[in-house]
């Protein structure tokens, strides 16, 4: 019912999909004093184009930090890594990032707010003034989508965190960047609200299939979000397991309740454990 | 609760006259002569005979202030914007400006004199080096406290340094700029003030000076009055236009 992996991400992860991310042998050290913090070893990671990929491990586990490096505002120490087919040398511009904290800027509207990367990145930058109506029909497609139509010339403070967290998100995405990194955004969120961008954010991948990557603590997160969930070892990381979620086991809401699911989260967690217990 | 509005809006007052009350009958009911401390009335009376001179005066020294702390504001920003945007900048000024800072700025004012000789030049030096600072550490402070995740979402859209800066950083630090301004404009008095006791031929210091020399102790009051009323007024009106500007900082409902 479920296929396991074995742990190596050499072979296309997705359905035979060239990969649109690659990380190989990467090895990363904190600090620069002698005692440096080994964060990552020997990792590998692939991700096919268009796949939504999560990664689960224990806290401290280097997480966090495969984001940086994907998305080139970290180099590896020793390794490789790939995105779209270039090796990554500084920072890309076709990634959208949403976090656990929302960032939003507090003298700005929500539309403004979302409009910010638009202002920034290159190709739109020099144009915004011009393209402004365009930009803001665009993000208001957005915010129509995930439930915001209403707050748009509202403050962030004056919006929940959920709202708050949609913001972000439609801020990570109105560049429309072929890549969606994901860290705990729904960590800070209540349990309802949590379900609620579950579905928001699933129902915006399937529309445009930009290739995800979404760090969780949460495997019913992961289970329920990724075609495929990599269990990452204690520090310092690397990939131990990944395992493909089929499509039927996630579908919908009631999925979550289905005891296929549960045995897929209860493998999970068996490998998570192993993680905790035996730092590689 | 319209009641309640009302006390509230008026208890700075009642405080002023409170304080004002208690001092009047002090000086009465222990019969403190004139030269030591004048009773509220005195004072008034002095600066209400001598207010051509109190006039002049303040000017000169409200001038001297404002043209000082001008020249802080835009010295501060530049250089809060400078030492904020970059932590090896931060690192390397950072001692240096606290040497200044540490450096009593009375003992300047010879050195000013020195330089350029008695009258405004050296009271607005002095203002600008007391009243500069602040605004310097706090703008910088605001720039340097950027969250790290922004920062992140910034560098990975490509966004230069000066966007950056305009974009998020400098707006960013205006709660922490305005705050420091409220406090940069009574230094700067307190500059304006000390450079015309050291060294001038006008201003509230001199008179100041003048009138305590000759022991009109009244007058002495009078022109401390003054200064405080005008500290105030600036103080309101820096207010004012930080209420206007941030009111996002405050989540729309009023300050202090």
């Amino acid at each position: 019912m479920v296929n396991t992996l074995p742990p190596t991400p050499e072979e296309p992860a997705s359905g035979g999909q060239r990969p649109f991310v690659e990380l190989t042998d990467v090895s990363l050290t904190y600090g620069d004093f002698g005692e440096g913090l080994l964060a990552l070893k020997d990792f590998n990671l692939s991700v096919g184009q268009g796949e939504f990929c999560a990664l689960v491990g224990p806290s401290g586990c280097g997480k966090s930090t495969t984001l940086k490096l994907v998305s080139g505002l970290r180099q590896p120490d020793a390794g490789g890594v790939i995105v779209a087919g270039k090796e990554v040398s500084k920072p890309l511009k076709i990634v959208g990032m949403a976090f656990q904290n929302p960032t939003l800027l507090p003298w700005r509207t929500s539309l403004d707010n979302v409009l910010l990367p638009l202002e920034i990145v290159d190709p739109h930058r020099r144009r915004f003034r011009k393209e402004r109506a365009r930009h803001v029909e665009r993000a208001m497609a957005l915010f129509d989508k995930v439930g915001l139509k209403d707050v748009a010339d509202r403050f962030p403070w004056q919006l929940s965190g959920g709202m708050q967290q949609r913001v972000s998100l439609c801020r990570s995405l109105i560049h429309e960047p072929d890549l969606l990194l994901l860290d705990e955004p729904f960590g800070a969120l209540d349990a309802f609200t949590r379900e609620d961008l579950w579905d928001t954010v699933k129902a915006l991948w399937e529309e445009r299939k930009f290739t995800t990557l979404l760090i969780t603590h949460d495997l019913t997160e992961s289970v329920y979000m990724a075609e495929t969930v990599h269990v990452l070892s204690a520090r310092p990381g690397r990939v131990i397991h990944s395992q493909r979620i089929p499509a039927h086991l996630r579908r919908t809401r009631e999925d979550r309740f289905s005891p296929a699911f549960a045995d897929t989260v209860h493998r999970l967690r068996q490998h998570v454990g192993h993680a905790q217990e035996n730092p590689s | 609760m319209n009641r309640r509005k009302l006390r509230q809006a008026m208890s700075p007052w009642i405080t002023a006259g409170g304080f004002f009350a208690v001092w009047e009958v002090a000086c009465l009911a222990f019969d403190i002569p004139q030269s030591i401390l004048p009773s509220p009335t005195d004072s008034v009376k002095a600066g209400i005979e001598f207010w051509p001179v109190i006039l002049s005066a303040s000017m000169q020294t409200l001038y001297t202030t404002l043209v000082g702390f001008f020249i802080a504001l835009v010295v501060g920003v530049a250089l809060g914007a400078l030492v904020g945007s970059s932590q090896a900048m931060y690192r390397a000024t950072n001692p240096l400006l606290i040497g200044f800072n540490s450096v009593p700025k009375v003992a300047m004012v010879p050195v000013l004199v020195m330089w350029f000789g008695i009258g405004s030049v050296p009271a607005i030096l002095t203002a600008f080096l007391t009243a500069f600072f602040p605004i310097l550490a706090n703008v910088a402070t605001g720039i340097a406290t950027l969250e790290p995740e922004l920062a992140d979402v910034l560098r990975s859209l490509g966004a230069k340094r000066g966007v950056i800066l305009r974009k998020v950083g400098l707006p960013r630090a205006l709660p922490y700029l305005f705050a420091s301004l409220k406090v940069a404009i009574s230094l700067a008095f307190v500059g304006s003030v000390i450079a015309e006791m050291v060294a001038s031929d006008g201003g509230i210091g001199y008179l100041l000076l003048t009138a305590s020399s000759s022991f009109r102790v009244p007058l002495v009051f009078a022109a401390l009055l003054v200064v405080g009323v005008l500290g105030i007024l600036m103080y309101v009106i820096a207010d004012l236009i930080e209420r206007r500007s941030t009111r996002w900082a405050t989540r729309g409902g009023g300050s202090l």
